[in-house]
């Protein structure tokens, strides 16, 4: 099967400068916002869990895109759901990568995602839950 | 922090998420997300009063370039803001990656 490289653009700010030590900072978690068709919801949440983001949450809303047109061609259903996904950073490009491909070729998949910094989390258990991080979890 | 997207999110009373993106579409915002919710201040208010108010909200997600973060922010404050029936406030984050808009179309879609 042939892969297609998505046409949308990924926007990505600069990442932090790797220590020329090399030495690693444990990796950052950020928040990874999906807003999809709620029909769609299900099949973007495993697509995202397939990146080893452990926690996710679903909200439902509704969009607000130009609707007059929309309605007037009976295609009013603007119903969508808000994914919020904690996602280590090292991941979050492929899962970016996946989901714009999946925007694209998807029938009626079409959504946007952004990711947003977390300053802070409490608790190395949670951390390592969140991040997934599975090699110091023993104790 | 510098980023080239920011999220616009608005708490607004209920009912008021058409006057929120009215607004925000003067300055060139394509579309927002809305979420239910119930917001939970003023209780010593109600108390002192003695009356109970179910405090609907609603609150829009905008993703929209930082240029046109603050006409957005300044046109929701004139809008929606809290001197008005809309009683909103507004703020925005940094949002760091973006996937799903494209760049030249976006005042179209």
């Amino acid at each position: 099967m042939e892969i297609k490289r998505p046409h949308l653009p990924i926007h990505r700010e600069k990442s932090q400068k790797e220590n020329p030590n090399g030495l690693k900072a444990p990796s950052k978690l950020v928040m990874l916002i999906t807003i999809v068709n709620r029909s769609k919801s299900d099949f973007f949440i495993d697509l995202i869990e397939g990146f080893k983001a452990n926690f996710q949450t679903v909200i439902y809303g509704s969009g607000t895109a130009p609707s007059e047109v929309k309605k007037f061609l009976g295609l009013g259903n603007s119903e969508k759901a808000i994914i919020f996904s904690l996602i280590s950073e090292k991941n979050l490009s492929n899962c970016l990568n996946a989901l714009a491909l999946r925007f694209e070729n998807t029938r009626n998949g079409k959504g946007i995602a952004y990711s947003v910094p977390l300053n802070s989390v409490i608790g190395v258990l949670i951390y390592q839950f969140l991040s997934n991080n599975q090699t110091t979890t023993e104790e | 922090m510098e980023t080239k997207y920011e999220t616009i999110l608005c708490i607004v009373n209920a009912g008021f998420s058409d006057a929120v993106m009215d607004a925000a579409r003067e300055h060139g915002a394509s579309g927002g997300t809305v979420i239910h919710a119930r917001g939970t201040a003023a209780q010593e208010a109600q108390k002192l009063f003695n009356i109970s108010i179910q405090p609907e909200k609603e609150i829009v997600m905008i993703l929209v370039p930082s240029k046109i973060k603050d006409d957005i922010l300044h046109s929701l404050y004139q809008a929606v803001g809290l001197k008005t029936p809309g009683q909103g406030i507004a703020f925005s984050i940094p949002v760091t990656n973006v996937v799903g808009i494209n760049e030249e179309g976006q005042d179209k879609k």
